[in-house]
């Protein structure tokens, strides 16, 4: 099984690299999908099928724990699998992602990182390719 | 400025160029030429300030390149995918030494970090006073970080213990 993927973060480089380093980790990748925002992430859940979602905190428009709120707000979107990619120090928000069912992978990551999160949050992770 | 401060700035910012860049840090690299790309990164929340870092123009390409894995690309990364680079790289960095010298307990909202022009880092500013400057000798270039705070910052105590 593949995962449509859902990466939403104002960097482009950031995007870039989280989609390099799933590939790095032989996760198994669908559709992916980009957003540069958290108003673009929703429109992006809302219009396509999406397995995962990995999100920024600190976003114009729409910062990453408001996103968070919304889509758990959303009774169809309750069980989406979120992880939060963030350089966040603070323990006290990390906890209030962690209460919103997501996990967090604090940057600057390592590949074999994203695999364990990604299998411990999905089940699904292949062996690594590299 | 705060040694201490300092020695904190040195250590996260090396580790970040490394991790994130591959790009280690040397004794000596005189010849490397001196830093001459600006970015600078904005937060608030427990307490607010600014983030500079400038990099000499040569480490732009090889910062981008690891970063976003363009090993085997045959034109190299664009001057937007290294000006973005660089931004994250200032990003990471702040992100990463707010918690170290405030705790883990301090909330901050990070900015968009944003390319500074003319490149040069300001000495002083009106709202914050400097508390930490380093210069980092890298294989590839040199770098420059400068970080300044809000007054309070002295009196908040933010050291984590």
């Amino acid at each position: 099984m593949s995962l449509n993927i859902l990466v939403v973060d104002d960097s482009a480089v950031v995007r870039t690299m989280i989609v390099k380093t799933l590939r790095m980790a032989g996760v198994p990748i669908g559709e992916v999908h980009q957003a540069a925002n958290g108003a673009e992430g929703l429109d992006a859940i809302d219009n396509n099928w999406i397995d995962l979602v990995f999100a920024d905190l600190n976003m114009p428009v729409m910062n990453g724990e408001e996103m968070i709120e919304k889509i758990r707000a959303n009774p169809d979107w309750q069980d989406l699998p979120i992880i939060v990619v963030s350089t966040e120090g603070s323990q006290t928000r990390i906890e209030r992602l962690q209460q919103r069912g997501a996990k967090f992978i604090h940057k600057p990551f390592a590949p074999e990182t994203v695999r364990e999160v990604v299998k411990e949050i999905t089940g699904i992770c292949h062996e690594q390719q590299v | 400025m705060n040694s201490k401060y300092n020695e904190i700035l040195q250590r996260v910012a090396e580790s970040t160029f490394e991790s994130l860049a591959f790009i280690l840090p040397m004794p000596d690299n005189e010849g490397a030429g001196w830093p001459t790309v600006a970015v600078s990164v904005g937060f608030s929340g427990h307490f607010s300030g600014l983030l500079f870092l400038k990099v000499s123009d040569g480490i732009l390409p090889e910062l981008a390149t690891n970063m976003l894995g363009l090993e085997d690309e045959q034109s190299g990364p664009s001057h937007e995918q290294q000006n973005d680079a660089l931004k994250e790289l200032a990003n990471v960095i702040c992100g990463n030494f707010l918690p170290e010298i405030a705790g883990t307990e301090a909330e901050f909202a990070v900015n968009a970090p944003e390319i500074i022009d003319d490149g040069e880092i300001p000495e002083a500013t009106d709202r914050y006073r400097p508390v930490a400057r380093v210069q980092l000798n890298l294989d590839s270039g040199n770098a420059e970080l400068s970080f300044f705070a809000e007054e309070a910052i002295n009196t908040k105590g933010i050291i984590a213990a």
